[in-house]
């Protein structure tokens, strides 16, 4: 059986909150009703109406507290105390320029800072914008340990390794530099761009926003004559026209049809213009291209799996690929100490500017602690100042918790005017 | 009359709603029945019968329903709602509990 409970009693919350005239209104009939009969009663065992009229409000002890007891029961005098604190705030600031004028603007430089440098971390490390789930993503390298190299490339063999192993990856893209020329127009222009591999939108969760991606078929030497341009590139190059799909266009000097144009937000790799089809030869996937590390390949894991069992998988491959090859490769591979590895997309997404990007986090962080500080100070010193009136306010019976709540809400509204002002920065 | 016995906290909550299980009634009402059914024993204060009753409506043991009494005026009248009924349950077997529990400590001390 359903409990509905938790509904009647939102609704009463509602009913306290947004009709609360009607709410007081039913308060004060119900004791009106109260006092009536009670008067009543009264009269009926004796007493003169005056008298029934005394020993009944005698009764109720205090019709005001009780009814301010009632109240209390509606559990929603937080929000309404909460806005008239916010109402005096508001006047007691207006009445002191100076100190709302520094405290704003020391706490709008320190939300100012913190924001404008988390916003970078944000976009660069945690959530780079058009990518989905990014923290699934990770890049396959090559390492060399012999000689210190790391690099962000891989093979195509491997490119095929990892794709067929849809236990630890859901989708597998490799991509190779391709910038073209392009010539419709009376000035020929280089257009950075890639190559492609078909599932390479798909390991970044990247829609277009007009047509589609290439098909399987498509990423095939003779039939990749399609080309999938970016947003910006669309927007740049021809005018966002929404007729554009079909159209062929020359780029080095070869027919190519415009399939689809990318979201807003999606460059991979590196700002990209457009994207061509990869179309991998079959001799690319031979035994001894293994060593020959030249394409991005990025993966996006599967859901439940971590970056540790993806690298596991990745050396036992390395080790199978070595032990399967011939005998001067497998030389040359363990001489040099060759294996594969991965790292996260975002991570290599920062590249370097990763550590001086934290560190700048720290700072900033910093910096507005030191700003609430400053503003905690200041705080401090006008609150003294204010004693005789929060003991005033104390001895009209506002408790403890009353007066914190009110202090509680001055300081939120500096916050939020310094937030405000951030805004305008 | 002298001053009705003290009630033992928290058996407020559960005399109410034992009165409104029987059916709907409003305030006053609620209060006369209370003296009436316990022989003018327990009797709540008018200051904490409005108090009790609101909580228990936030609660959403009871409802509230405007109608109009037998003399024609317009009374807030409460009844039991479905959880409420749960929770007197609830209640009464607790005070059973403790009610006994109580009755077994003085017996033992007068034996």
């Amino acid at each position: 059986m359903p409990d509905w409970r938790w509904l009647r009693r939102m609704i009463l919350r509602l009913r306290s909150v947004f009709r609360r005239d009607l709410v007081e209104r039913e308060l004060e009939e119900e004791f009106r009703f109260h006092i009536e009969q009670r008067i009543e009663a009264e009269i009926a065992r004796g007493l003169s109406p005056d008298e029934a009229r005394i020993a009944t409000h005698r009764a109720m002890d205090g019709m005001q507290q009780r009814k301010e007891e009632c109240r209390d029961m509606r559990r929603v005098n937080y929000i309404d105390d909460f806005l008239r604190d916010l109402r005096y705030t508001c006047r007691n600031l207006r009445r002191s320029p100076g100190f709302t004028v520094v405290a704003v603007v020391i706490m709008a430089l320190g939300i100012g800072g913190s924001t404008a440098v988390f916003s970078l971390v944000n976009e660069l490390l945690l959530h780079p914008p058009g990518i989905s789930e990014p923290q699934r993503i990770v890049v396959l390298r090559t390492k060399y340990d012999k000689l210190h190299l790391d690099f962000e490339l891989a093979s195509a063999p491997l490119l095929a390794d990892a794709r067929a192993n849809k236990k630890i990856f859901d989708h597998v893209g490799a991509a190779r530099p391709a910038t073209v020329n392009y010539a419709d127009r009376a000035v020929p222009v280089r257009l950075p761009g890639a190559a492609v591999s078909a599932e390479w939108f798909d390991v970044f969760g990247a829609r277009p926003v007009l047509g589609r991606v290439f098909s399987a078929d498509e990423d095939k030497p003779k039939a990749n004559r399609v080309v999938v341009l970016a947003y910006n590139a669309w927007l740049r190059l021809f005018g966002g026209d929404p007729g554009i799909l079909g159209r062929t266009i020359e780029l080095d000097q070869q027919p190519y049809q415009i399939i689809g144009v990318m979201g807003r937000d999606f460059h991979e790799p590196h700002a990209a213009d457009l994207w061509l089809p990869l179309a991998l030869r079959p001799s690319d996937f031979a035994v001894g291209m293994a060593f020959n590390g030249y394409l991005s390949v990025m993966a996006r894991m599967q859901p439940a799996v971590s970056l540790t069992q993806a690298e596991a998988w990745l050396h036992w491959n390395a080790e199978r690929v070595v032990g399967a090859a011939p005998a001067n490769l497998q030389a040359i591979a363990k001489n040099w100490g060759w294996g594969v590895r991965a790292s996260r997309f975002t991570d290599s997404n920062a590249g370097t500017s990763k550590t001086p990007l934290l560190i700048l986090l720290g700072a900033v962080g910093v910096v507005l602690l030191i700003a609430c500080t400053n503003v905690a100070g200041l705080m401090l010193a006008r609150m003294s100042a204010r004693v005789p009136e929060l003991a005033v306010r104390a001895a009209l019976g506002a408790g403890r918790q009353r007066l914190l709540r009110h202090v509680l809400a001055e300081s939120l509204e500096c916050w939020r005017l310094s937030a405000a002002r951030r805004a305008c920065f | 009359m002298s001053k009705p016995a003290d009630l033992v906290q928290g058996t407020l909550d559960l005399l109410l709603l034992k009165i409104v299980a029987l059916e709907p009634l409003h305030a006053w009402a609620i209060s006369q029945r209370l003296k009436q059914v316990s022989g003018e024993v327990l009797q709540v204060s008018d200051g904490s019968l409005y108090p009790a009753l609101h909580k228990l409506e936030q609660e959403g043991w009871i409802k509230a329903e405007w109608k109009v009494t037998e003399n024609g005026r317009r009374a807030k009248f409460y009844s039991l709602t479905r959880p409420g009924r749960r929770a007197l349950e609830r209640e009464t077997a607790n005070w059973e509990r403790l009610a006994g529990a109580i009755f077994q400590v003085v017996r033992h001390d007068e034996a």
